[in-house]
């Protein structure tokens, strides 16, 4: 059985619409955690099969989120071994918490430090374009408005479910000159920009950046332009299954979303798809912002190997 | 009234001409003349970027002017004045048929056909190749901010022609199952550059890249002459309202909001432009203008700019 606060946090993802992977992800560990505090398991036995079932859920969240699997597959990877040392119910409840909260920490002083390396590479009054909701390019362009860069900011609204407008209110709030755009406007104010700054869903073991739907677009408008393209991803976004040839999977959202200020009374005679991601390859992106540094996209590679419970044999 | 599509502006102010024309009290044939001007200014505020309007109201005015010098009544004046208006609202309507005709040789059984925005001259084609039995396949865009992708969806859906409706952002990610991209003009200019609804240029480019054909359906008056000597087109910002309402936009604290209605996208993006005479590679753009008004001089054209919009 798929403990209650698990199927809270799913229906609060979908429904709230929750932005951001790393939001996502934080949000699933509290809810693993909750979950496993509460728990009638007997046996480590037991507490493993919850433990397993309540991933398998959580996964169910954002298919293409790499942050959210990397998470619960470090944390399942510790109470697994734990386990396996003969560890008691209780003792795995700590273990838990302790690896979770440890994820957490991980994540959030990940954001910090792509914060501090990523306002390295704005300048004094650049025109900077970012698209859709990420913590870390928030961060980065917070943090180089407190060095007094004064970047200013397009942001694409971001069909269907809008959270640029959210990025822009943040911005804003800061004091940063954030100007909403739709997303169709791209080629009109990329003339215009100096940097496009994007985050990540997901990075594949070649570089290749999985984000919100239209980043592709983005990003070769800007090539083509000459604008440079940086991508802000911690290496917990750096997808180990891709290198064993796993494809990133791309989620189709309920396309009412598409049609939501349509009208309900319309009945409609065509058919809507709305996937939520798309795939950037790695030629139009210039470089990625990790926590570790800056890589070229190429080098991701290297990061994926060194992750937690990925077996290169 | 709020009037969509750059055919119905075009036959709309031109019809406006037509009736100041009609209702006109002028004593002289100036007097008529200079009404008549007054009028083509004010309609030519209207809709800074399209260009089939000034055509339009050029059309008619270069064809009053003339008429000036030898007639000799007001009566006169004004026959030739609706005389033209009537001209150039039929060729208006003539031409979407023409390209559907010419426009639908160009569809395939099979094809997957992506289109943006609401243009009547890119339904016309697919209507049309559709009655004559072609079996394909249509992506439209949304449109963003006004959604008038739903009314193309809308519309081919009720010819019968499968539709689905996708974001505009996610193109790129539907290229590889579309075999040609078909999009209407607000205006091509003179080096074959088309000036269409915002996003067109981005479409263009994930098909260019993708080796997908872009198409084009415009209209001859659809062309603009000024960029014959260098003018560029404006492009046209509108209200913030139409993306985002004063309440929500109010609550994001001090974010500012750009919307323009249109953009660029380079000739080389472009494979061809289906026009009512014929299809053209977009660098015949200038033969199509010079069979439309004449091999012209710089001073000719510049006469034309008596109409232009100053930029305020």
């Amino acid at each position: 059985m798929v403990h209650k606060d698990i199927l809270k946090v799913v229906d609060d993802v979908r429904i709230r619409q929750m932005r951001g992977g790393t939001v996502v992800t934080h949000a699933a560990l509290k809810a693993l955690r909750s979950a496993s505090n509460k728990t009638r398991a007997s046996s480590s036995r037991e507490f493993l099969t919850e433990l397993k079932e309540n991933v398998k859920y959580l996964m169910k969240i954002r298919a293409s989120s790499i942050p959210l699997s990397n998470s619960l597959r470090f944390v399942s990877l510790d109470v697994q071994q734990a386990a396996d040392r003969g560890a008691y119910v209780k003792e795995l409840q700590n273990i838990l918490t302790k690896s979770s909260v440890e994820f957490d920490e991980k994540l959030e002083a990940a954001v910090r430090e792509i914060a501090e390396i990523g306002a390295r590479r704005i300048k004094e009054g650049d025109v900077i374009m970012t698209h859709s909701y990420s913590s870390s390019v928030i961060a980065i362009l917070k943090k180089a408005h407190q060095q007094h860069k004064r970047p200013k900011v397009f942001v694409t609204e971001t069909r269907p479910e809008l959270e640029g407008r959210d990025v822009a209110r943040e911005l804003a709030a800061d004091g940063i000159d954030a100007t909403l755009i739709i997303d169709s406007a791209v080629s009109h104010f990329i003339e215009e920009s100096d940097k496009v700054l994007i985050g990540a869903e997901a990075v594949a073991a070649n570089g290749a950046i999985v984000n919100k739907i239209g980043t592709a677009t983005i990003a070769s408008v800007a090539q083509r332009a000459r604008v440079r393209v940086y991508a802000a991803a911690s290496t917990y976004k750096f997808s180990p299954e891709t290198m064993l040839g796993e494809l990133i999977e791309i989620e189709e959202r309920d396309p009412s979303y598409v049609l939501e200020s349509a009208g309900k009374k319309k009945s409609f005679h065509f058919a809507v798809r709305n996937p939520a991601f798309d795939v950037t390859s790695p030629q139009d992106i210039d470089l990625i912002i990790t926590e570790r540094g800056v890589i070229p996209p190429q080098a991701a590679i290297m990061i994926v190997r060194e992750q937690k419970g990925v077996f290169v044999s | 009234m709020r009037i969509r599509g750059a055919r119905l502006i075009a036959s709309s102010a031109v019809e406006a001409l037509r009736m100041v024309a009609g209702k006109s009290h002028a004593q002289s044939t100036e007097g008529f003349v200079s009404q008549l001007g007054d009028a083509a200014k004010i309609l030519l505020e209207t809709r800074p970027t399209a260009v089939s309007l000034p055509n339009g109201i050029r059309y008619v005015m270069h064809r009053v002017n003339s008429a000036k010098s030898t007639a000799t009544s007001v009566e006169e004046i004004r026959q030739v004045a609706t005389k033209a208006a009537d001209d150039f609202i039929t060729l208006t309507m003539n031409a979407v048929g023409r390209i559907g005709e010419i426009g639908a040789n160009r569809i395939r059984n099979g094809d997957v056909v992506l289109t943006h925005c609401n243009s009547s001259a890119a339904i016309a084609v697919l209507k049309t190749a559709w009655r004559h039995g072609k079996r394909f396949e249509v992506f439209a865009t949304e449109t963003r901010p006004r959604f008038q992708g739903r009314l193309t969806a809308h519309s081919l859906a009720r010819a019968g022609i499968p539709v689905t409706l996708i974001l505009d952002d996610s193109v790129r990610y539907f290229i590889q199952d579309v075999d040609a991209v078909l999009v209407g003009a607000d205006a091509i200019t003179a080096n074959g550059a088309l000036v269409n609804k915002v996003g067109t240029s981005m479409i263009a480019l994930a098909a260019h890249e993708a080796n997908v054909g872009v198409y084009v359906a415009a209209e001859s008056y659809k062309f603009s002459p000024e960029t014959m000597i260098g003018e560029l087109v404006q492009i046209e910002e509108r209200d913030p309202s139409e993306m985002i309402s004063r309440k929500e936009l109010k609550a994001l604290g001090k974010v500012r909001v750009r919307n323009p209605s249109f953009d660029l996208t380079p000739p080389e993006f472009i494979d061809l432009i289906i026009t009512e005479r014929g299809i053209i590679p977009p660098l015949g753009a200038m033969l199509v203008l010079q069979e439309v008004f004449g091999v012209v001089t710089p001073e000719e054209l510049r006469e034309y700019q008596t109409y232009r919009i100053d930029e305020a």
